[in-house]
């Protein structure tokens, strides 16, 4: 089978002839497809946004491990530049090469044992269109694939460039940024001989789209349109023609089951975010369920459809959007089963095969926004609704109880460890007509400030749970919520970049800290492990902030009110 | 006395009473574009820090530093709404914020 796909391979590269800017058969073999299935059997290597398609964040190397962690130190720091709102990207790492992108979408390809830079790509961007854009064009993430490296640009581009060389292969435009506003943020994912990739945002009165391209051409394979309004269904589920404005951003990347050919992918919220629907079906801003908004999508590999959903969060009005979570592949008692968190802090457990609903259990303490969701069909029970003007004390807050940054899960401890926030929201809603021309502007429909639960200032904590029961092993507590991903490795580590600069290592088993060090700023983004010329490596990103801690500086005093928010660093840890 | 002012001020500012309108119809669109766009980033409706960006009620910033600020943005930071508001919804915005008033 794989002999056979090396021939192809080579068969395609000679019959492309100079085609394209020809990467011979050898470096199209550098991660294929069959090596991306595998990639959890892979150690050594971190080869996807969430390290393989199971989604686990876990490092199977064991090098560094819980009794000689204390030894851990920094081998080498590499710094991007121009790291406007920080640094929240992923590094990706293949056989001793640790890839990464800044903001920007800077890419950089350096010696994984050293930090000498391989080759570096900044791409030419639109300027003038990112001094408007709402989002500052951080980068969170890239994919590797066919020997090349995939990255999404803010003003609506992927570009692949040749992973030995970092010379451009392709650069396709795919969104209508001077119009549209959203582009690319979050990470690629690269499925089979594609690179799938979905647009920012749920806040914009535009409608989202996940593309499929050819990773070897990047021509456009296929195109999902969340909201799809030719379907019907999708059509009905919005009262006023408001599909036109819904949303529908797919801004994080999902990931591949490769046993029955699906994409697992999130969608954000619809917009705007807040309403002010006395009988959501019926009035309001966008009465309905707003299909497929805050949901979770099982899409057909080769050609984009749906084949099933499950909308998590019907007429969404917190901003709990699906498109945050990643989607942990547990096989539990014979059953194949999908864990997605969800910003509600509602935790979803999914049969693999039809999104049918297994368990939902709660990951925050302060939560009134529904009563609860019932965990044996998904509803939500007893859901409160907005009206115009003053709704106070609404909890988790739309930051999320459940960021963006993955949480991990450890194979060896059984245990998932996931970062979640205490908030709280207070809303002024109002009525507000969106601006579409000349350029779409956020849509937001309420005034709101971000409190803690119960007078106190917001707070986070990182626990360890069984990510089917939802059954709490242990919860390490933080002043500032956790707003970068977390690390498990099969030395038995926890790794969790904080907000206030400190990484730390625990025992995975009981929590107990092992080890810390100062990075110096807040970490937005990942964290990774992986091994160079037998050694093993943990690679981190520092540098203030995401959206969601950009307010620490207001809330918590120092060290929050001192840091750099245009600076970023990638620190690189080993063994001494 | 009073009287006398505010009627000699009513005559100055009515005379153009299609400009007044549009004023007012400026404001409710201030008020809209900043409930939509703006207090994503500038909580409270303007009136507190805590999101992304500072507060902005009581400003000390003079008018023409807040106009640019909203016309040009800052880098990394702010969008740039030069080209998608006009000069009289820019002009209400900084009314707006000149009117922001604490809140109970
Ligand atoms: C994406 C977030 C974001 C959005 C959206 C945004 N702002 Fe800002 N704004 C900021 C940040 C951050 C600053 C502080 C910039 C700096 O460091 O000087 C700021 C600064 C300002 C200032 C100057 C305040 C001062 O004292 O320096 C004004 C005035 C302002 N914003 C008005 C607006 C208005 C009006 C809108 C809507 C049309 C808006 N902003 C939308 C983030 C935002």
């Amino acid at each position: 089978m794989k002999r056979f796909g090396m021939m192809a391979l080579a068969l395609l590269a000679a019959t492309m002839g100079g085609g394209i800017a020809a990467a011979p058969a050898s470096a199209q073999d550098m991660v294929s497809a069959e090596k991306l299935n595998h990639a959890d059997k892979d150690a050594k290597d971190w080869l996807s946004y969430r390290g393989s398609y199971l989604d686990y964040n876990f490092s199977g190397l064991t090098q560094i491990n819980a009794k000689n962690v204390k030894n851990l130190n920094v081998a080498w720091m590499h710094t991007p530049g121009r790291s406007k709102w920080g640094l929240q990207a992923m590094p990706l790492a293949v056989d001793g090469v640790l890839y990464y992108a800044g903001s920007y979408s800077r890419v950089f390809a350096l010696d994984g044992a050293t930090g000498q830079v391989i080759w570096n790509y900044f791409p030419e961007l639109d300027e003038a269109l990112i001094a408007k854009q709402t989002h500052s064009p951080d980068n969170r993430g890239i994919a590797i694939s066919r020997g090349k490296v995939y990255v999404g640009t803010i003003d609506g581009r992927l570009i692949a460039l040749d992973m030995r060389t970092g010379k451009k292969v392709w650069d396709v435009k795919l969104v209508n940024s001077q119009k549209l506003t959203i582009g690319f943020s979050g990470a690629p994912l690269a499925v089979k001989n594609m690179v799938i990739i979905g647009t920012q945002g749920g806040e914009w009165p535009v409608i989202g789209t996940i593309f499929a391209v050819d990773a070897d051409t990047g021509k456009t394979v296929w195109q999902y349109h969340p909201i799809d309004a030719s379907d019907p269904k999708v059509k009905g589920s919005w009262g006023n023609d408001s599909w036109k404005t819904g949303g529908g951003g797919a801004w994080q990347p999902g990931t591949y089951d490769p046993a029955s050919n699906t994409i697992w992918w999130g969608t954000s919220n619809p917009a705007p975010l807040f309403d002010w629907a006395k009988d959501w079906e019926k009035d309001g801003s966008r009465p309905g369920v707003n299909l497929y908004t805050s949901s979770v999508l099982a899409l057909d590999a080769d050609t984009g459809k749906l084949k099933f959903y499950h909308q998590e969060i019907p007429h969404d009005i917190w901003d709990f959007d699906s498109a945050v979570g990643e989607f942990v592949m547990i096989d539990r008692g014979g059953k194949d089963l999908v864990v997605h968190p969800n910003k509600s802090g509602y935790v979803f457990v999914y049969n693999r095969a039809d999104a049918s609903i297994v368990n939902v259990w709660r990951a925050n303490e302060n939560s009134n926004f529904v009563q609860n969701i019932d965990p044996h069909t998904g509803q939500l029970i007893g859901r409160t609704s907005e009206a115009v003007g003053d709704n106070k004390g609404i909890c988790p807050s739309f930051t999320g109880a459940i960021g963006w940054p993955p949480g991990s899960y450890n194979p060896k401890t059984g245990l998932y460890y996931r970062a979640v926030a205490e908030a709280c929201m207070n809303l002024k809603v109002a009525k507000t007509t969106p601006v579409v021309e000349p350029q779409a502007q956020l849509f937001v429909g309420a005034q709101f400030t971000v409190t803690g639960p119960n007078g106190q200032k917001p707070f986070g904590h990182v626990d360890a749970r069984d990510p089917v029961t939802g059954k709490l092993k242990f919860s390490i507590k933080f002043q500032a919520p956790i707003v970068a991903s977390t690390l498990t490795t099969a030395g038995n580590l926890l790794f969790v970049p904080d907000a206030a600069g400190w990484l730390h290592a625990y025992d995975a088993t009981t929590g107990k800290e092992l080890w810390k060090h100062n990075d110096g700023s807040s970490h937005n983004g990942g964290i990774i492990s992986y091994e160079a010329h037998g050694k093993q490596y943990v690679a981190v990103v520092a540098g203030c902030c995401s959206l969601s801690s950009f307010g620490n500086q207001f809330t918590y005093g120092l060290p929050y009110s001192a840091q750099s928010t245009d600076q970023g660093e990638l620190i690189v840890y080993a063994l001494k | 006395m009073r009287l006398l002012v505010s009627v000699m001020l009513l005559g100055l500012v009515a005379a153009p009473a299609f400009a007044a309108e549009s004023d007012a119809q400026a404001d409710k669109d201030a008020a809209n574009i900043f409930n939509s766009t703006c207090g994503w980033c500038h909580q409270g409706g303007g009136r507190v820090a805590g999101g992304i960006g500072p507060k902005l009620m009581n400003s000390e910033r003079d008018d023409a530093f807040i106009l640019n600020r909203i016309r040009a943005g800052k880098e990394g930071k702010m969008p740039a709404f030069g080209g998608s508001l006009n000069d009289a919804q820019i002009q209400a915005l900084l009314r707006y914020i000149r009117n922001l008033k604490p809140e109970n």
